[in-house]
């Protein structure tokens, strides 16, 4: 039977996982989330990192942030040319009574049909890549196919 | 980034005519291996944080060199042991391309962090926002395309003239 050869795999796991965890302890944004967590830590700061952020409702003075997983929040900023449903690139300040204030918007667009068509190659070159090497379950190992 | 399209049919610009010009054995293997480099840093890193925006932060290092470099060595130990070299270093190429073609890109926030860990400095240029070039993704793809036929029909052309067919006999 044959064996699964380690080799030098989990130097190379390890090496992910140490940079993995580094960038999440050690980044120099503040995300929103640490924010509403400890609204101390951000006081004045930028907020750099939402949750794919999207635009909801909009009013005259601003609108309404849609993020996946968190509250819908109200962010004071210029709605000239902004569209409701669409993506949005954000920073923006946190205020007393809990609403944002952008300090710089721009509107993704094309990001969903950017998601989706980028689904089309992607499953391609996989599929191509699974043509040209085979995968041993047994040794975990990847080998061409056209070897001799 | 560029949507993966453009990442690709752009890769595939660049890689074709290296191959024509310098052919070598297995080019095939090693062009799909600079083509999975070429995506590999967003397929490490987009479906996670758009689909768990809550692990953004823990993915943001396989969008980097370094990243990239440990997800190539990780990849590349998994191949047969004579061919990890060549696995490593196609992987390694294409996603550097990756990287070239992100840094022309317009962020809000910081996106190519050439030097992660050392530092968090964004090495982009600027030059188009994401949403402009997505309209362009099926001229790259016309072009490749056509670049295919071209090369096809050229090396055909050029078998043609290295091996005449036979002139037939005269009885």
């Amino acid at each position: 039977m044959k064996k699964i050869r380690i080799g030098t795999t989990p130097i190379w796991l390890l090496l992910i996982a140490g940079l993995s965890a580094y960038g999440a302890f050690r980044h120099p944004w503040i995300s929103y989330r640490e924010c509403v967590k400890d609204p101390g830590l951000c006081r004045g700061r930028v907020i750099e990192s939402f949750r794919e952020p999207m635009i909801g409702t909009i009013s005259s003075d601003g609108f309404i942030l849609l993020q996946r997983g968190e509250t819908p929040v109200f962010v004071h900023a210029d709605t000239t040319g902004l569209k409701s449903g669409e993506y949005t690139g954000l920073k923006a300040v946190l205020r007393e009574d809990g609403s944002l204030e952008a300090v710089r918007l721009v509107v993704a667009r094309g990001r969903r049909e950017k998601m989706i068509i980028s689904l089309i190659p992607a499953a391609l070159i996989v599929l191509l890549f699974l043509i040209r090497f085979r995968f041993d379950f047994r040794e975990w190992m990847f080998y061409r196919r056209n070897r001799a | 980034m560029p949507d993966l399209v453009t990442h690709a049919a752009i890769g595939y610009l660049i890689r074709r005519p290296v191959e024509i010009l310098r052919p070598s054995r297995d080019d095939a293997s090693k062009r799909m291996l600079f083509f999975l480099g070429v995506i590999l840093p967003d397929i490490l890193s987009r479906p996670i944080y758009i689909l768990l925006p809550g692990l953004h932060d823990w993915v943001v290092a396989f969008h980097t060199p370094a990243g990239l470099l440990a997800a190539s060595g990780l990849l590349a130990s998994r191949f047969e042991k004579p061919f990890r070299p060549t696995a490593f270093r196609f992987l390694v190429a294409g996603g550097l391309f990756h990287f070239l073609l992100d840094c022309f890109q317009k962020q809000v926030t910081g996106n190519n962090f050439w030097l992660f860990p050392f530092s968090y400095h964004d090495f982009g240029f600027s030059l188009f926002w994401a949403g402009d070039i997505v309209a362009f993704a099926p001229v790259w793809v016309g072009l490749a395309v056509l670049m295919e036929i071209g090369l096809r029909f050229g090396s055909r052309h050029r078998k043609a003239e290295i091996c005449p067919p036979d002139k037939p006999s005269i009885s």
